[in-house]
């Protein structure tokens, strides 16, 4: 269950990160998320840079954009995604 | 407080916050993206408050949208395609815009202060800054900047802040600001005998001024590293020389004077030294002359056509064009060891070399049995493509930045001029005056 909502999860930042052109994929930030009872974004926090502003800056956006995540019913099991820790890496980008 | 007791209290402290951290990452999901999309910068442009008064060309919204799209660098978002159209920070809402793809956006106004004078307010958002309820915090301010200047001054304002926009997220400068010069052949008093005037512009056409005319023929300007000259080719005198002209004081002045054809004036990049082609001994060689003293040194020499020298940015070698292998190709000559190394070896025509300011690209005219296109030619990994498709094309000229190519072309009868990005993206034609228009050159 909690892989699953995993995935939806990842889906739903995933259709949101536009990815800035040039960046290296081998880059990767790291964003702390608080997520409300209804899976609204609350905040996100840079905790690790990547270095480039931009990425950073677009990984950021597409949590935001993503909000409310998709969440399980259930209020326990909900409860296991109040705070996540998100790495983002650009390593398989769709060119648009 | 003892000394032991304050150490232990730290001791204590050190031990819960260690415990606070091992609970909160226990309990803390991680998880790892790697799947997006990729993406020129997406960005709002609202139209400014107050400058629906004035005429199109003056708006600043839609001069800053034109730049912005010739960058190459952004997607541009404005009009209908927006959830709203806020003129200040406080008009956001940040949750009509998740659904939409701008990340940052433009917004300001533009006020009349007095008889001929406005001031230009606009603002740099970041839409995604975190959030105070339906709001944007302060910081996702990036920056608000307002100039007052008189309509005339409209347009610059506006590339100002285009120039504002692309460095404060791309961390390089833009070309807003640049300018552009070029020759155009206008028809004079008798058809076989067209006026001739070197033009600097905007980089994107507008604002036009002549800064030499002649009923001869001009050719070949080339922008001084200091943007206050232009060096040209001019058939003035029975012979084609070479000029340099001020274009801040308009002041003339005859650099060459060697017997036969000189041509294709080439600035070295400190401004002291100009290289250039001359026939005085036959063939079409390499020469530079020291802008000071006046002194003239050939290089190259031998039966084959030389000409078209550009220097590398570093000023250690120059690239130019000869048929020594045959067909015309790319050679490097480098000052030191007085060598010339073949750079070109696709095609059996490539000519007009000119190197990115940042030494990475060589832009060059390529023909083949479709006619004459732009290419690059990647200088790290001789990596070799074709960026227009127009066959007539000629003069490729590559930006201060070295994101873009200036070169001149065909539509029809008419001379144009056009913009192509080093990727081959971005595809844009310069608004024409009217006569044919030659040879571009772009400022630093």
């Amino acid at each position: 269950m909690v892989d699953q909502y995993k995935g939806l999860i990842l889906e739903a930042i995933g259709q949101h990160w536009l990815v800035p052109t040039g960046v290296s994929p081998s880059l990767a930030c790291q964003l702390m998320i608080t997520v409300g009872e209804q899976g609204n974004v609350d905040t996100v926090q840079l905790i690790k840079s990547s270095g480039n502003v931009l990425l950073d800056q677009s990984a950021i956006a597409a949590v935001y954009k993503a909000s409310p995540l998709p969440l399980p019913s259930d209020k326990d099991a909900a409860a296991v995604f109040k705070q996540l820790r998100l790495t983002l890496k650009p390593e398989q980008i769709l060119e648009s | 407080m003892s000394k032991q007791l304050s150490k232990k209290i730290i001791h204590a402290i050190t031990i819960v916050s260690l415990f606070g951290v091992a609970i909160s990452s226990m309990a803390m999901l991680s998880l790892e993206l790697t799947q997006g999309t990729r993406s020129r910068l997406p960005i709002a442009i609202v139209s400014l408050e107050g400058e629906q008064a004035l005429s199109a060309d003056r708006q600043t919204s839609r001069i800053v949208m034109d730049d912005l799209n010739h960058s190459g660098e952004f997607s541009v978002f404005s009009g209908a395609q927006l959830p709203e159209q806020p003129q200040a920070l406080e008009d956001i809402h940040v949750s009509r815009w998740h659904g939409f793809s701008p990340q940052y956006i433009v917004f300001g106004k533009v006020h009349p202060v007095g008889v001929d004078q406005y001031t230009v307010e606009a603002s740099l958002v970041n839409l995604y800054r975190g959030q105070e309820g339906d709001k944007l915090p302060p910081s996702a301010v990036i920056f608000k900047k307002s100039y007052t200047v008189n309509e005339q001054q409209l347009r610059r304002v506006a590339h100002q802040m285009s120039d504002d926009v692309y460095s404060s997220l791309l961390g390089v400068s833009g070309v807003f600001s640049s300018k552009i010069a070029y020759i155009l052949v206008q028809p004079g008093k008798t058809p076989t005998q067209p006026n001739y005037h070197l033009v600097v512009a905007d980089y994107d056409g507008y604002n036009p001024r002549f800064a030499a005319n002649s009923n001869q023929p001009m050719m070949s300007p080339a922008w001084s590293p200091d943007g206050h000259q232009i060096a040209f080719v001019s058939f003035q005198k029975t012979l084609p020389a070479i000029f340099i002209v001020d274009i801040r004081t308009g002041i003339l002045q005859q650099v060459t004077a060697l017997a036969g054809i000189n041509g294709a004036p080439a600035w070295s990049p400190d401004g002291k030294n100009l290289a250039f082609v001359s026939s005085q001994t036959g063939a079409a060689k390499l020469y530079v002359i020291d802008l000071a003293s006046r002194q003239v040194s050939r290089l190259t020499d031998g039966l084959s056509i030389d000409t078209e020298p550009h220097y590398m940015p570093d000023g250690r070698s120059l690239v130019f064009t000869s048929n020594r292998g045959g067909g015309p190709q790319i050679y490097q000559y480098t000052f030191a060891t007085k060598r010339v190394e073949r750079l070109t070896y696709v095609g059996d025509y490539n000519a007009s070399a000119n190197i990115s300011p940042d030494g990475k690209w060589m832009t060059l005219l390529h023909r083949d049995k479709n006619g004459f296109n732009v290419a690059v030619q990647n200088l790290m990994t001789d990596q070799f493509k074709l960026l227009t498709h127009d066959n007539e094309d000629e003069s490729p000229k590559f930006s201060p930045n070295s994101q873009l190519i200036l070169y001149a072309t065909h539509t029809g009868h008419k001379h144009l001029l056009a913009i192509v990005s080093v990727d081959g993206q971005i595809h844009l034609l310069l608004p024409a005056n009217d006569g044919n228009i030659q040879e571009p050159s772009w400022s630093k």
